[in-house]
């Protein structure tokens, strides 16, 4: 039994793998009557039906490695985790929306959430999720909403911030992991923001009345009823839904109608990825995209019934992508933002509440396509070191190597010294040869690039 | 938009003297909060109340003209 890193703070229960791996969570006493309550209200059957919160069956609590459980349940697992810190704008923004719709849910049923941490909520394919059953508490009447700061730090002051800003301050979440200080958001939006009545309201004068009573102040008289909780509510649902970020003028998005590839060399590329994955046995369950631009192989994974980590560190290109799954509610292609040359580390109390990139893997099939050569002459890093960080990543390999003479390496090489005399075919099936078996290997017809099937040795 | 940014700069102006500036202090984070979401409560509860009657507006006219509305959210599947 080992508790999970992330699951210590919150008092009412912990989550928990077996030997063999299945996930559990520990209900403790103090939250059993809370979590009768959500049972018993229908409230999880609501939820739990409409995809808003992750079903669970209630097991043995003997499993539990602590005397103390109430009960234990057995979340359904989700095959890969995501962190506020990956996910794009559009992302964001679903998952404030969804914390308030299971608010509004949760009062209507003599409940409401507790918290409303990002963290609560996964990517379910383009679905968002609330993850954490042991959110919510018996509504307390005349009291104001507990986790008020909470959502306005991790949902509304990160996309105020992007909407208003630029993409830039995205950065800001992997940096504050309790979300971004209102104090913070408020000197850095512009001076306008204070004629939206939203963002003054709940960023502004909320952070203003945060330095105002940092010392406990004296607590006004009277209540906060119902319906100034739905008022509540109402308001940062406008203010979210008035947020809004539209990428424009990025190098990447545009990629497939400015690559250098013809339609034959473009079709022949496709299949043999086709073709590649269909040889791959087991046959996958869960791929990860490095550099999968706007999702288009990503998607030829997901028709073989892959789930499918579409990486990109061009945000306006995963929004896009996002923004398409959506559109085709596509549940096996979760976008994500992520820098190759600086992936998401291990963060958090003792480095172990948000794990890093390669502790969520190894999946079982990496597509690198058009990659190598950005990170080996864009990044300057090694094939040596690119080709042992690929074999950490997952079983199988299907990259592309695009040589020295193509005119994406040669724009790549402009303008500054060809310090790559190793960027060879020679070496990189030398370098990759040492963790890698090479399955098969065909050239790209009408370009100059290779297509490579390998398999981790050992 | 002027009317109404006139009035939040005056509920602000009059928050402030509401309440003593007090410095040096422990941070509490969730008092703040706490305290922004009472004074508000009024506001929160009428803009609450007005939306509802507007919605039963729009129903009510919505079905003597025989229109079916559009449920509110789509379900998360």
């Amino acid at each position: 039994m080992k508790r999970l890193g992330a699951s210590f703070r919150d008092p009412s229960g912990f989550l928990f793998v077996n030997h063999q791996g299945a996930l559990y969570r520990q209900i403790n006493p103090v939250y059993e009557g809370h979590y009768r309550l959500l049972m018993s209200s229908g409230l999880y059957s609501e939820l739990a039906s409409d995809g808003l919160l992750v079903e669970h069956e209630e097991v043995d609590a003997a499993v539990a490695p602590g005397r103390s459980a109430s009960f234990v349940i057995r979340p359904r697992r989700l095959p890969f985790i995501s962190y506020p810190y990956e996910w794009t704008f559009g992302q964001l923004k679903a998952a404030a929306l969804l914390t308030l719709r299971i608010q509004r849910l949760a009062l209507e049923r003599g409940m409401w959430l507790k918290d409303a941490s990002a963290y609560n909520i996964q990517f379910d394919g383009w679905r968002p999720i609330l993850v954490d059953t042991l959110s919510f508490e018996t509504y307390q009447e005349g009291k104001p909403w507990p986790a008020y700061r909470q959502f306005c730090e991790h949902f509304l002051a990160p996309l105020a911030l992007m909407s208003c800003t630029g993409s830039a301050f995205h950065r800001f979440l992997r940096v504050h992991l309790d979300g971004i200080p209102l104090e913070n958001a408020s000197r850095l939006l512009p001076t306008r923001t204070l004629l939206r009545p939203g963002l003054a309201t709940h960023l502004h004068l909320h952070s203003m009345a945060q330095k105002r009573f940092s010392d406990g102040g004296r607590q006004k008289s009277g209540g906060f009823s119902r319906n100034a909780l739905c008022g509540l509510i109402n308001s940062l649902e406008s203010a979210v839904s008035k947020q809004n970020w539209r990428p424009k003028g990025t190098v990447w998005a545009d990629y497939y109608d400015n690559t250098n590839y013809g339609r034959e060399a473009f079709e022949h590329k496709r299949q043999l990825v086709g073709e590649f994955v269909s040889l791959v046995t087991p046959a996958p369950q869960l791929a990860w995209d490095f550099g999968a631009n706007t999702g288009l192989y990503s998607r030829l994974l997901a028709e073989r019934g892959i789930l499918t980590i579409s990486f990109d560190s061009d945000i306006a290109c995963v929004e896009q992508n996002y923004l398409e799954a959506v559109k085709e509610k596509n549940r096996l292609v979760l976008p994500l933002v992520m820098d190759l040359a600086n992936p998401s580390p291990a963060l958090g109390w003792a480095h172990e509440e948000r794990e890093s990139l390669l502790q969520r893997g190894p999946a079982d099939l990496l597509v690198a396509l058009a990659l190598v050569h950005h990170l080996a002459i864009g990044h300057n890093v090694p094939l040596e070191r690119l080709a042992e960080f690929f074999a950490s990543c997952a079983r199988f390999l299907i990259v592309e190597f695009v040589p020295k003479s193509d005119s994406q390496v040669q724009r790549l090489l402009r303008g500054r010294e060809d310090v790559f005399p190793d960027y060879t075919e020679e070496n990189f099936i030398g370098e990759f040869g040492k963790h890698f078996t090479v399955l098969r290997v065909e050239e790209i017809k009408q370009s100059t690039r290779k297509l490579y099937l390998m398999k981790t040795k050992g | 938009m002027i009317q109404r940014s006139v009035r939040l700069f005056l509920m602000i102006a009059a928050l402030w003297l509401a309440f003593p500036t007090r410095v040096d202090a422990y941070l509490d984070p969730g008092t703040g909060s706490s305290i922004l979401q009472l004074v508000l409560a009024g506001i929160f509860a009428v803009s609450f109340c007005v939306s509802l009657a507007w919605a039963r507006v729009k129903s009510w006219v919505a079905r003597i003209r025989g229109d079916h509305p559009e449920p509110d959210q789509e379900k998360n599947s």
